[in-house]
C-alpha cells in the first residue's frame, strides 16, 4: 500500500532542529547498525542525569522468568522518601534491539521528585539475541517482583502504574495484557508514549515515514524482524509481543496514550486507543501535530515538547492522586 | 532534560561542525518562529545558557533551551551574576544583544550560531513590531522608485487619506519625532523621516518642536499621498538648508531655491563665491551668522539688533566681508549673490550623523 499523500509537516521548531542535525541523526536503522548503536551511549550517564536532583539510585538483581537468567532493575527514590506514595514501573525504549534501563530515566527522575514516587526500571534482554517472548516476559517478571515488593520498596501497591516509550510503550502495553490474562498485579494506569504496537507495518503512517524523521518504516522492519524473526506478520505473533493484534482490549487499566502525526506509529496507536474505547475502556489519546517519533526526548526545549510532557505528567498525577 | 543538548555534548567540537546552523535558523525564520524559539535554538546548538536583551525586554534560557526568566533574575547559577556584556555575543536590531554563556574556550560553531541567531532575531523583531511595520510603510511611501500601488498600500497602512495633502518631516537621525518615523541613509548622512497623519495645514510648530528646542527640521511640500516622495525630496533639501539661525525650514518658503538646489546637487562646478565663503567662515567663526542675517534683513540696523552688535560694527564687518568675498554684500544684487552662495555653502557642507 502506497499512501497517496506525503506525511503531515513537522512543527517548525522540531523540523528545523531535525534538519540542523543532518547526518548526526539517522532516520533509518538497519540490522548492521545495531551493534554500533549499542556501542555508544544513548543518554548521559545516570550519575549525570541525577545531578541536581534529590533522588537516589540503587540497583537490584531480581529473578527473571522461569528458567531465564536473573534481571537487573534500577530503583529511583527521593532521598527524603516517605513510604506509601505511588509506584512507577518502567520499560525502556530502543526498538527492541538497543537501549538500556536508563533510557527515559529523566522522566522517571522528574516524576519521582514531583510525586515522591518509587520508580523501577528493568533491564530486559534485547533482540535479536533474545527474541520474543524474552523481552516482554522479562518485563512481566520485573512487574511481578516490583508489585510483590511494594512494602519493601515503600510504595502503595494500589497506586502502581506502568510506563514506557516507543518499544518500551509496546512492552508496557504487552505487560498490561499479560497482567490481565494471568491475573497478575492490578495496575492503576498504563502510560504508552508513542508505543510500538504492530509488527505488520502496514498502516498509512508506516508508509508515509520513509527515509526521514526518526524511526522510519525500515527501522521498524529492523526492530520487528529482530524480535519476531520468521514469525513476523504471521498468525504466530502473540498479542503480548504486538498488542495491536489483540482483538479484546477490555479489562485493561486506564491508558494514557500519545503519539505524533509525523511518525510511523501514528495510525496503529490511534487504532489501539479506539480499540479500548470500543469495549468501554478508559483511554486518553493525544496526537501531537507536527511531532516526529520521540520528539519530546530529542528536542525537549521545543514548545510542543514542553506541552506534551506537561500533559503527560498531569495525567499521571491525576491517576495517582499525587 | 537531555535529548539534543546531550547528543551535541557527546560530539566533539570538530564533529559539531557538521551541524547545519545556517539551515536551522533559516528554517526557523522562514517558519516565523518566535524570539524565544530562536533563543532556545541558540542555547541548544551551543549547549550553553543563552539570553538576549532588546530595549526593555530580556529573556534567558538554560542550556536545554528552557526559559529561566529575565536575564540575571534567576539565582540558579553563579554565572548568571555576570553581565550580558561579558559573554560572547552579537548585536542585533535596534540596540539588541544576544549572548551565549560559554565558560571556557569557544566551540567551533559558537561564532556562527551567534551570527545567525542575531540575524534571525533581527528579522523576527522587525516583523512583529508595529513600530517596524510603520517604519517600512514610510520607507515605501517616500521611495519614488517603488510601484504606486505599493506606495498606496503603505499610505493606507499609515491611515493617510488619499484625497488629502500631507507633508514629510525630515530631522537629523539623532533627533526624535512624536510620530512613527524611519531613518533614511541619504547623501548627507542618516536622516529621520516621518509623515505626520495631520492635514498639511495643521502641521504646526507643536509637532516640530517635539524634536527638541533648537533642533533642526525640514518640512516638505504639502502633497497627496501618491506624491509624498516629492515631499520627502523637498523636506530633505529644506533640512539641508537649515542653520543655527534658522533651525526650521519649510520647503514652501524656499521657492525657486528648490530647483536651484536640485541643479546644484547634480553640478560638479565649484562656484568661486562658495570657495571664498568657506575661507571666510574658517577664518571668522561668527561670520556665517552675520552673513545670513545680512542676506535676509532689510537694514543694517535690523541686523545689528539681531546679532547684538553696534550698528557701526555691523557696517565695518559688512565692508570687510565684501572685500574678502570679492563682491559688495551691501547692495541689492550683492545680497542676492550672497544668498545663493550661502545656499550652495550649506548644501555642500551640511552633514548629519547618528
Amino acid at each position: 500500500m502506497t499512501p497517496v499523500h506525503k506525511a503531515p509537516p513537522f512543527d517548525i521548531e522540531l523540523g528545523s532542529t531535525l534538519a540542523s542535525l543532518g547526518d548526526l541523526l539517522n532516520p533509518t536503522l538497519t540490522p548492521d547498525m545495531i551493534a554500533g548503536m549499542r556501542g555508544g551511549p544513548l543518554t548521559a550517564s545516570i550519575e549525570e542525569q541525577l545531578v541536581g536532583h534529590a533522588v537516589s539510585h540503587q540497583e537490584r538483581t531480581i529473578p527473571g522468568p522461569d528458567g531465564a537468567p536473573d534481571l537487573i532493575v534500577s530503583i529511583f527514590t527521593r532521598t527524603d522518601h516517605v513510604p506509601g506514595g505511588p509506584g512507577i514501573y518502567h520499560t525502556h525504549g530502543g526498538g527492541m534491539v538497543i537501549g538500556d534501563r536508563f533510557l527515559g530515566a529523566d522522566m522517571l527522575i522528574e516524576w519521582v521528585e514531583l510525586m515522591d514516587a518509587v520508580a523501577v526500571s528493568v533491564e530486559y534482554r534485547l533482540a535479536p539475541e533474545n527474541p520474543d517472548p524474552a523481552p516482554v516476559e522479562d518485563c512481566y517478571a520485573g512487574l511481578l517482583w516490583t508489585a510483590g515488593h511494594a512494602e519493601e520498596l515503600g510504595f502503595d501497591p494500589e497506586r502502581l502504574i506502568i510506563a514506557g516509550a516507543s518499544a518500551g510503550g509496546g512492552l508496557a502495553a504487552g505487560v498490561a495484557l499479560l497482567a490481565r490474562d494471568r491475573g497478575g498485579p492490578t495496575l492503576a494506569g498504563q502510560v504508552l508514549i508513542c508505543p510500538m504496537l504492530d509488527d505488520r507495518n502496514e498502516t498509512v503512517s508506516s508508509y508515509q515515514i520513509d527515509g526521514f524523521g526518526l524511526w522510519d518504516r525500515t527501522s521498524n522492519d529492523t526492530g520487528w524482524d529482530a524480535l519476531l524473526g520468521d514469525r513476523r506478520k504471521t498468525p504466530e505473533v502473540s498479542i503480548y509481543a504486538a498488542p495491536a493484534r489483540a482483538t479484546d482490549l477490555s479489562g485493561l487499566p486506564p491508558a494514557f496514550i500519545d503519539v505524533a502525526t509525523a511518525e510511523v506509529f501514528r495510525d496503529e496507536v490511534v487504532a489501539y486507543a479506539s480499540g479500548i474505547w470500543a469495549v468501554g475502556g478508559v483511554a486518553e489519546l493525544h496526537v501531537w501535530a507536527g511531532g516526529f517519533h520521540g520528539f519530546d526526548m530529542i528536542v525537549p526545549q521545543a514548545a510542543l515538547s514542553i506541552h506534551a510532557r506537561d500533559v503527560r505528567t498531569k495525567w499521571v498525577r491525576r491517576m495517582l492522586g499525587a | 532534560m537531555q535529548g539534543l543538548v546531550w547528543r551535541l555534548k557527546a560530539l566533539d567540537p570538530e564533529a559539531s561542525e557538521s551541524l547545519k546552523v545556517i539551515a536551522y535558523f533559516d528554517a526557523l525564520v522562514h517558519g516565523h518562529a518566535s524570539a524565544q524559539v530562536l533563543l532556545s535554538g541558540a542555547a541548544v546548538l551551543s549547549g550553553c545558557p543563552a539570553g538576549y536583551v532588546l530595549g526593555g525586554n530580556s529573556l534567558r534560557v538554560d542550556a536545554s533551551g528552557i526559559r529561566t526568566g529575565p536575564a540575571g533574575a534567576d539565582g540558579s547559577g553563579s554565572d548568571s551574576s555576570k553581565g550580558p556584556g561579558s559573554w560572547p555575543g552579537h548585536d542585533f536590531g535596534d540596540g539588541g544583544r544576544i549572548w551565549i554563556e560559554r565558560s571556557g574556550p569557544a566551540f567551533a560553531n559558537d561564532e556562527m550560531i551567534l551570527e545567525r541567531v542575531a540575524i534571525a532575531l533581527g528579522i523576527s523583531f522587525d516583523r512583529t513590531s508595529p513600530v517596524a511595520a510603520s517604519r517600512r510603510a514610510i520607507e515605501m511611501l517616500i521611495d519614488g522608485m517603488a510601484p504606486l500601488d505599493r506606495r498606496m498600500d503603505a499610505a493606507a497602512m499609515l491611515r493617510l487619506d488619499r484625497d488629502r495633502a500631507y507633508r514629510v518631516v525630515a530631522v537629523p537621525a539623532s533627533a526624535e519625532l512624536p510620530t512613527p518615523s524611519t531613518v533614511i541613509y541619504t547623501v548627507v548622512g542618516p536622516v529621520r523621516a516621518a509623515v505626520p497623519r495631520l492635514p498639511a495645514k495643521q502641521l504646526g510648530d507643536a509637532q516640530l518642536s517635539a524634536a527638541g528646542p533648537g533642533s533642526r527640521s525640514g518640512v516638505g511640500l504639502a502633497v497627496e499621498p501618491g506624491l509624498l516622495h516629492r515631499s520627502w525630496a523637498s523636506a530633505l533639501l529644506a533640512l539641508r538648508l537649515t542653520s543655527e539661525r534658522q533651525p526650521r525650514q519649510l520647503a514652501d518658503d524656499l521657492g525657486g531655491l528648490l530647483v536651484f538646489a536640485e541643479a546644484a546637487d547634480s553640478s560638479a562646478y565649484q562656484v568661486p563665491d562658495v570657495t571664498a565663503l568657506k575661507r571666510l567662515v574658517t577664518r571668522h567663526s561668527k561670520a556665517l551668522e552675520l552673513l545670513e542675517s545680512l542676506a535676509s534683513s532689510n537694514s543694517l540696523r535690523a541686523v545689528a539688533d539681531e546679532v547684538g552688535l553696534h550698528h557701526s560694527s555691523v557696517q565695518a564687518r559688512a565692508a570687510d566681508y565684501s572685500t574678502e568675498l570679492g563682491f559688495d554684500i551691501r547692495t541689492a544684487p550683492g545680497r542676492v549673490r550672497l544668498s545663493l552662495a550661502l545656499t550652495l555653502y550649506k548644501l555642500a557642507t551640511t552633514r548629519f550623523a547618528l
